[in-house]
């Protein structure tokens, strides 16, 4: 079948570009790895490599929690970044780190991912509350964004008024990057995303029926309520554990789905999901790459270099999907 | 009853825990399509939405397959829908769309079985839309996703299957389509369909039941002939009186779907546009012929086209297609409209049914003073015959009034003609009489004794009829006399077949249902009838039948001592009624290229039916040792006697002629049973006599003595 083929050679594609990026974010970087000493090399080496594993994963749970949220407004421009969940989650995190720290609390892995999951619960509590009211989805987006200004609005007033020393750290974390998650952080992520990436493709055969529409889904089986809970919580699981670990990362969770989508030329969420997955990681390790090597020595904000690629791909699909209204 | 799949039972339903729709009671059966309708509002929505378990009931039950407490799974491979939301998917095709309906039969992950495959392939097939299979859902146009997601419907193999509104968004072909589709599930598959339609020609076309559904309440329920009777509709809608049947009448008594058997259908599958052929499968205006309002035109292959219809039968037409479409069902309904074949005829009147309306009128205007506007009677056959009087007039003590015939779409000879009628009051009774232009009966055998106005019983009773009815309603006790005129009747007797059945002076008034059946064969057959009544109560006992003008003048040059009748193309009907009327014998003579037929047994010799002249002369031309070139070439002659002229080159004429003749004798034989003797004469223009079948010698020789 020529649907087999070409998931099969977009898959081969995805898996090539993973590779690619892994060697090359590997070898390359500020340093040469060749004249450093082999106890230095080794250290640089594993720096490396978490970083890349936290792209990749992370990258990856952005991708699905943006095809998750786009099945469930049937809106291919609902994104965890879009609807502003990303910057409720980086709000909470913000606060968190900022009155435990005070309080000489260390936050560790799974206090920062109890953080930003509530934040990105509240966010779309709010959203979906407004989802009652407001049937377009244009509005909704609005309203994301807007609440996502205010989000990062507050943020912006906490980190002024933090003490300096926490400054430092939150400033870093507030732009996003892979960098600097250890490998007791990686564990924990590694747990959420396979959890939540497995658990949505379990729901692919009733996402399929819910692509039809609610009134279809329902009269071919599929238990709504239960359905649109799971939904809602794995994609915030999912961007909450991107916002905790690397900071409010735009633009993957809108522009990956839709790549694929165009790849693979099908909506099908049971090829979608994984590739969604890949894609996730292929793109954020892309863009990880450039962040570190363009400028470097100095580094790039991961969510500048996903938002310099990821945008275009936003506005193309916007553009061409107007085409087809008008046609 | 067993076969209810879909019930329910004190049903209320309705959003935020008030009811809009209550007390809902009503059962599908496998096969039954049930609409609703109803005005906008009234809750038909709510109720198929309460059924197919979109929304929880408040109160009642509904019943699936008898049982109220199916999981959402078994529930899903009993029950499937078509709603009314706009479906957006981008990047599926419309298999995977169509694949979908498998949902409740997959497993954990939806990966379809191989029988699973199989049934969506089938569907495809099946709803038409295969071609489309590989297409993007969202390109389709709105028809065709109707269709596709009917066929999702289909796939969910459903033994009930639910739809709001499926017609909204499409087209008039579409909806047709969609409907003949629905139509065939349920005859053909024994699904239960409930749906709702605002088209109330169709509901009442296509439903086995209807509901009106009315302030949340089902507000009438039964076969669609109630439900649309009685001024109900106007009511349902909140409708001045009589609004419904003014501007729709009688259209549902007329088949959407006639034309099934057509060829092309469904004539846009794989048709190359210069054979597009159609809209008038589908299209209810196909019945009106070249009147429809379309570009409607004959192909050279006699084909009907509308290749170039400028009358595009789009939803922004809809209200003048039906239209026009009431304006037929008017005539249907006043039975002015016949079915022939695949065409609809416009039923004319006869020229005694013209003379009932006209006594009637000149009646009236009589007795009331009042000319009427209109005179309507109900013909024999049942059928209200209608028509405003020309003139209608007082002439001195009598009434005069005329109308003119019309004879619909198979003009006779006094179609367009008046038909006048004289009324004048006499002591007690009707008396019935001829006037100019009505012949006289001068020979024994007919309706009429010698003497009489040529106006059957039939008419006779009409007009009587006709002048009764007046008498009571006027009140008037007395008597009327009533001449019957046709002005023109004596010019227009010389193109009928009077002067031949002994009427002479004018028009004779026959009919016998009072109307006019276009293209009726009845009416040659029962000519043949009478001719051959005629010379029986002469006293013949020997008849000749022959087909037509060849037959005549070779009767001329022979001589035989015997009356002819002239068959036409009917010998089957000719050679029962000749047995019937106690003949003894009939000798056929015939061209052979009519005669021929009679070796295969064909009847009716009307080439409509049947040819296979050439065919017969070959079969009998190889029995007898043709060649295969020598076959061929009989196969392409064009005439009988080419052929003939074939067999003598190669020698063959006596040997299959004989063989011919054998076969005519034992398909008559069979034909006339044991009372009647029938024998053929053939013979040709160009060859003169060519033989004579068994018994036709042994009549001959009889005849001769």
């Amino acid at each position: 079948m020529a649907d087999r083929t070409r998931y099969a050679l977009a898959f081969g594609l995805l898996a090539l570009l993973l590779f690619g990026f892994a060697r090359a974010g590997l070898a390359v970087g500020s340093v040469a790895l060749r004249e450093m000493p082999a106890d230095v090399a080794a250290k640089i080496v594993d720096l490396r490599l978490r970083r890349m594993l936290a792209a990749a994963l992370l990258g990856g749970a952005l991708a699905v929690s943006g095809f998750l949220l786009q099945t469930f407004f049937a809106n291919p421009i609902a994104g965890p970044f879009v609807l502003g969940v990303s910057s409720g989650a980086k709000l909470t995190v913000a606060l968190a780190m900022v009155f435990l720290l005070s309080r000489g609390v260390t936050l560790g892995a799974a206090g920062l991912y109890g953080a930003a999951f509530l934040g990105s619960m509240l966010v779309m509590g709010l959203i979906l509350l407004v989802s009652g009211h407001v049937r377009q989805m244009p509005l909704l987006v609005v309203c994301g964004v807007m609440v996502g200004y205010i989000c990062s609005a507050v943020t912006d007033l906490v980190v002024t008024f933090a003490d300096d020393a926490n400054i430092v750290n939150l400033r870093a974390w507030s732009l996003g990057s892979f960098a600097g998650i250890g490998w007791d952080d990686l564990r924990v992520i590694a747990g959420i995303v396979g959890v939540g990436a497995a658990w949505s493709f379990l729901l692919s055969k009733p996402m399929s029926a819910y692509q039809l529409g609610e009134g279809y889904a329902r009269s071919l089986g599929v238990e709504l309520k239960p359905f649109r809970a799971q939904l809602i919580l794995l994609s915030s699981v999912l961007s909450a554990c991107v916002t905790a670990f690397a900071g409010p990362i735009s633009f993957v969770g809108v522009a990956v789905p839709h790549l694929m989508r165009s790849l693979l030329k099908t909506a099908k969420p049971i090829w979608m999901l994984p590739a969604c997955f890949l894609g996730g990681a292929v793109f954020c390790l892309g863009c990880d790459l450039v962040a570190r090597t363009l400028f470097a020595p100095t580094e790039l904000a991961i969510g500048s270099v996903t938002a310099v690629f990821g945008a275009p791909v936003v506005l193309w699909m916007l553009l061409s999907r107007r085409k087809e209204a008008l046609a | 009853m067993t076969d209810v799949v879909l019930r329910a039972s004190g049903l209320a339903a309705g959003y935020g825990g008030s009811a809009v729709v209550h007390d809902v009671t009503f059962a599908v059966r496998s096969g039954e399509i049930v609409s609703l309708i109803g005005p906008n509002g009234a809750g038909k929505s709510t109720v198929l939405r309460a059924v197919a378990r979109q929304l929880a009931p408040l109160a009642g039950t509904v019943y699936l397959d008898g049982r109220a407490d199916l999981d959402a799974r078994a529930a899903a491979q009993k029950l499937a829908i078509l709603t009314t939301d706009r479906v957006r998917v981008p990047k599926l095709t419309v298999r995977d769309v169509v694949s979908l309906g498998r949902y409740p039969y997959t497993g954990m992950l939806g990966v379809l079985t191989a029988r699973d495959r199989a049934v969506v392939e089938e569907t495809l097939e099946r709803l038409h839309v295969a071609d489309l299979a590989a297409r993007d859902f969202d390109a389709l146009s709105d028809g065709q996703r109707q269709r596709v997601l009917l066929a999702r419907a289909v796939a969910q193999e459903p033994e009930a299957l639910v739809l709001d509104e499926p017609t909204a968004f499409l087209d008039l072909r579409c909806e047709l389509e969609l409907l003949t589709l629905l139509h065939g599930l349920a005859r053909e598959r024994g699904v239960a369909v409930v749906l709702s339609l605002h088209d109330l020609t169709l509901a009442r076309r296509l439903s086995d039941t209807v509901l009106a559904v009315k302030n949340g309440v089902i507000d009438r329920a039964g076969a669609p002939e109630d439900v649309f009777s009685g001024g109900y509709i106007d009511e349902l809608y909140d409708l001045p009186r009589g609004a419904y049947d003014g501007a729709y009448g009688a259209a549902g008594s007329y088949s959407f779907f006639q034309n099934r058997a057509c060829a092309k259908f469904p004539c846009h599958k794989g048709v190359a546009a210069a054979d597009f052929n159609c809209l008038f499968c589908y299209c209810p205006l196909y019945t009106l012929g070249d009147r429809c309002g379309g570009n409607f035109r004959y192909t050279e292959t006699g084909k009907k086209s509308c290749v170039d219809c400028d009358f595009p039968h789009r939803r922004e037409n809809y209200d003048a297609i039906l239209s026009r479409y009431g304006e037929l069902a008017e005539l249907a309904r006043q039975g002015r409209y016949v079915r022939s074949g695949q065409r609809l005829l416009r039923r004319g009147y006869t020229t005694g049914t013209c003379a009932a309306l006209a006594a009637l009128a000149a009646a009236r205007l009589l007795l009331t003073g009042e000319a009427p506007e209109t005179a309507r009677i109900t013909t024999p056959g049942g059928v209200t015959a209608a028509l405003a009087p020309e003139v209608c007039e007082k002439r001195g003590d009598a009434a005069f009034c005329a109308v003119r015939k019309d004879a619909g779409d198979d003009p006779d000879a006094t179609d367009g003609c008046l038909v006048c009628a004289t009324v004048r009051k006499t002591a007690s009774g009707v008396t019935i009489d001829g006037g100019e232009g009505v012949g006289r009966v001068t020979k024994a055998g007919l309706d009429q004794s010698v003497g009489a106005a040529a106006i059957n019983s039939v008419p006779r009773r009409m007009i009587a009829e006709a002048a009764e009815a007046a008498c009571r309603e006027a009140g008037y006790s007395g008597g009327l006399s009533v001449v019957i005129s046709v002005p023109d009747g004596e010019r227009l007797a010389k193109k009928t077949f009077n002067p031949l059945l002994g009427v002479e002076g004018g028009v004779s008034i026959l009919g016998t249902s009072g109307v006019v059946e276009p293209m009726s064969e009845r009416a040659i057959v029962d000519t043949i009838e009478t001719e051959l009544r005629q010379k029986r109560a002469e006293g013949f006992s020997r008849v000749i039948l022959t087909p037509g003008n060849y037959g005549q003048e070779f009767l001329k040059t022979r001589g035989y001592g015997a009356p002819y009748v002239k068959y036409s193309n009917f010998l089957g009907d000719a050679l029962d009624c000749a047995a019937a009327l106690g003949f003894e014998d009939a000798l056929l003579v015939g061209h052979v290229g009519k005669l021929v037929k009679l070796a295969g047994g064909v009847m009716n010799t009307h080439s409509k039916y049947a040819d296979c002249r050439a065919e017969l002369f070959c079969a009998h031309a190889a029995a007898n040792g043709a060649d295969a070139a020598l076959c061929r070439r009989l196969m392409d002659a064009a005439t009988a006697d080419a052929c003939i002229a074939l067999l003598d080159e190669a020698g063959l004429r006596p040997a299959v002629l004989d063989s011919l003749l054998t076969a005519m004798q034992r398909r008559l034989d069979r034909r006339a049973g044991d009372k009647l003797r029938a024998g053929a004469v053939v013979f040709s223009n160009e060859y003169g006599l060519l033989g004579e079948t068994a018994a036709a010698k042994t009549i001959l020789q009889d005849w001769s003595k």
